[in-house]
């Protein structure tokens, strides 16, 4: 059941921001998401994979004779937590691997010398090498090394690569307020690197935050409650004359419904009538006709549609099907179903009755 | 001298008597096309489903049910028809496009637009105690959409200036369902704003959207999508 609440957009927030303690540059990951399809112009596909489209720009990056390029420290499953307002939801995505960018002209791949590399498995893409395999803080078997002693930039861009189900995130969305979501995911990874040509081998760990931003736009009635036992008490009126009766049901309804909900009577010829459900001598099949009317709490009535819907057991004209729409707004709206009734003599015992509403799509 | 009944019961089936559904529009894309049903409630639940196919090209929507009497005429049809949900269980329900003659697919020049009643009714396992004491059952009668086979996008937009707010008057004069969607989010600082809306626009009908409150003279972002969302343009004045 989702969160009854009702949010609002607020401003993209860049959470690398709130994260001081981290000298990092962020790269992000944007989405679109209208009803029930995704886009997203800042994710692009490797095989069988992606990376945001947008780089991070490297710094504390510096020149080196040779670098052995690395895995993410931490890779494996992680929960992402979207947030906007006091709205929030989760998904889950893969850290697979990392891209290094912007990799100097002046080095040229080679086969990292035994004891220095890794079994991380890469594969360059132009100026880029992408590590797509190997455990969390290995080294890739190959290496970058300059063409001359003169020491080079290792790379200046650098990127996450990952997994990530577009269909288990528009799961997690649905039933949520319209929004921006975001969430941040601090991450790190390593290189190894030789500054001068017969120095020593050493390694390196930047840090980089994967920041998520998801303009989510419903498009949709999300959920209806419906709450009330429907048990209808009996009470008499002033001088014991006359019985009555009465119970409610709160109808609420959220999402996006500018238009409003439609509820149509199932069986418009229904007579709304309580019957015993054993006809005893003294009952007979005597039958006690109610009233149903529409409260709005939070909502109004569309086009004129009558409050009334049941008078004395017959349904008001043009009550069939009515419409509520939100009092205030786009996105919920709350009535109250109410039915009772008031009759002179009624034998003991139970009645019953029964009948279908439908929630409808308005067609303007 | 009068006598009353101690007790009247009119329905008890708890505090949740909705069943649920994952939507209320759907637009075939022509593959698998589905509705998920859930039922929230304690009590199981009996779902009769029921197609009726709507004429919206007049401004009232006529309806025509489908009946055993023009079965052959049906373009959809709803797998499983009737079922069975036992507390807090789903099941998908599928819309199948029935073929025309000689098994080819029927021609659409527009839109073809359909309710698709899901109607609950008390289901009593065998052997269990009747429970005659039921009262409103709510369900759900979402649209399904068959496209037009060459959807041909085509609108007007309209910015009407009222007394008390602004309308953005859209006249559907394609062959093919649009969403338009207003979007004055950027324009504010304030969460809880009312910033963005929409609506569904069937070919044919012209629908007038109150701008929201943030709407300002000289600036207008629209954004208007087709069923698939292959025609999808931005407008921003």
């Amino acid at each position: 059941m989702y969160v009854n609440t009702v949010g609002r957009r607020i401003a993209p927030v860049l959470l690398a921001a709130l994260l001081p303690a981290l000298p990092a540059r962020a790269t992000q990951l944007m989405f679109d998401v209208l009803g029930e399809r995704i886009s997203y112009d800042t994710m692009v596909g490797q095989p069988g994979r992606y990376t945001t489209a947008l780089w991070m720009n490297t710094s504390n990056v510096h020149p080196a004779y040779a670098w052995i390029p690395g895995q993410l420290d931490d890779i494996g499953p992680r929960t992402i937590t979207l947030s906007s307002n006091d709205n929030s939801t989760t998904f889950n995505m893969e850290l697979t691997g990392v891209v290094y960018g912007g990799i100097s002209s002046n080095l040229t791949k080679t086969t990292a010398p035994s004891g220095e590399g890794g079994s991380a498995a890469g594969a360059e893409q132009g100026s880029s090498y992408t590590i797509y395999s190997g455990a969390a803080q290995s080294y890739g078997t190959e290496m970058y090394q300059s063409t001359s002693t003169a020491r080079h930039s290792p790379f200046t861009i650098v990127r996450p690569l990952f997994n990530l189900d577009t269909t288990a995130l528009l799961a997690a969305l649905k039933g949520l307020p319209s929004g921006t979501y975001t969430a941040a995911l601090p991450l790190s990874y390593r290189y190894k690197v030789l500054y001068e040509q017969g120095g020593t081998w050493s390694h390196e760990i930047r840090p980089l935050v994967l920041t998520f931003q998801v303009k989510y736009l419903g498009l949709s009635l999300n959920e209806i409650t419906v709450t009330g036992t429907g048990e209808m008490k009996t009470d008499y009126t002033e001088h014991s004359t006359e019985v009555t009766g009465n119970t409610s049901w709160t109808v609420s309804a959220t999402g996006m419904i500018p238009a409003g909900i439609s509820m149509k009577f199932a069986q418009p010829d229904h007579l709304f009538e309580m019957k015993p459900t054993v006809a005893t001598e003294k009952s007979g099949t005597q039958s006690i006709p109610y009233n149903l009317t529409i409260n709005n709490t939070d909502s109004v009535m569309g086009n004129d549609d009558p409050n009334t819907l049941v008078q004395n057991g017959k349904l008001t004209a043009g009550a069939d099907t009515v419409i509520i729409k939100p009092a205030s707004g786009t996105e919920s709206l709350k009535f109250e179903l109410k039915a009772d009734f008031t009759q002179g003599y009624i034998p003991s015992g139970t009645y019953t009755d029964q009948f279908t509403v439908l929630f409808q799509v308005v067609v303007e | 001298m009068l006598r009353v009944a101690v007790l009247l019961l009119l329905s008890v089936l708890g505090n949740a008597q909705a069943m649920m559904i994952d939507k209320m529009l759907l637009v075939s894309r022509g593959g698998t096309d589905y509705y998920e049903v859930t039922n929230n409630t304690e009590t199981p639940m009996f779902i009769a489903t029921k197609v009726v196919e709507l004429d919206i090209s007049a401004k009232a929507v006529k309806e025509t049910p489908y009946t055993a009497a023009n079965v052959a005429s049906w373009k959809i049809n709803v797998n499983p028809a009737k079922f069975v949900l036992m507390p807090n269980e789903s099941k998908i329900a599928y819309i199948n496009t029935n073929k025309c003659a000689d098994n080819q697919a029927c021609k659409r020049d527009k839109d073809a637009v359909f309710a698709v009643s899901f109607v609950p009714q008390v289901y009593v396992p065998e052997g269990s105690e009747a429970q005659s004491n039921v009262g409103i059952m709510f369900g759900f009668s979402p649209n399904f959409v068959l496209p037009a086979d060459k959807p041909d996008v085509r609108y007007t937009l309209d910015v009407q200036t009222g007394k008390s707010k602004d309308t953005l008057k859209v006249t559907n004069n394609g062959n093919t369902l649009i969403t338009v969607i207003v979007d004055q989010c950027n324009q504010v600082t304030d969460k809880n704003a009312d910033c963005d809306t929409y609506r569904q626009v069937y070919n044919g009908r012209t629908v007038s959207i109150e701008l929201p409150q943030r709407y300002k003279k000289g600036y207008l972002n629209i954004k208007v999508v087709n069923g698939d969302e292959r025609y999808n343009k931005d407008y921003v004045r």
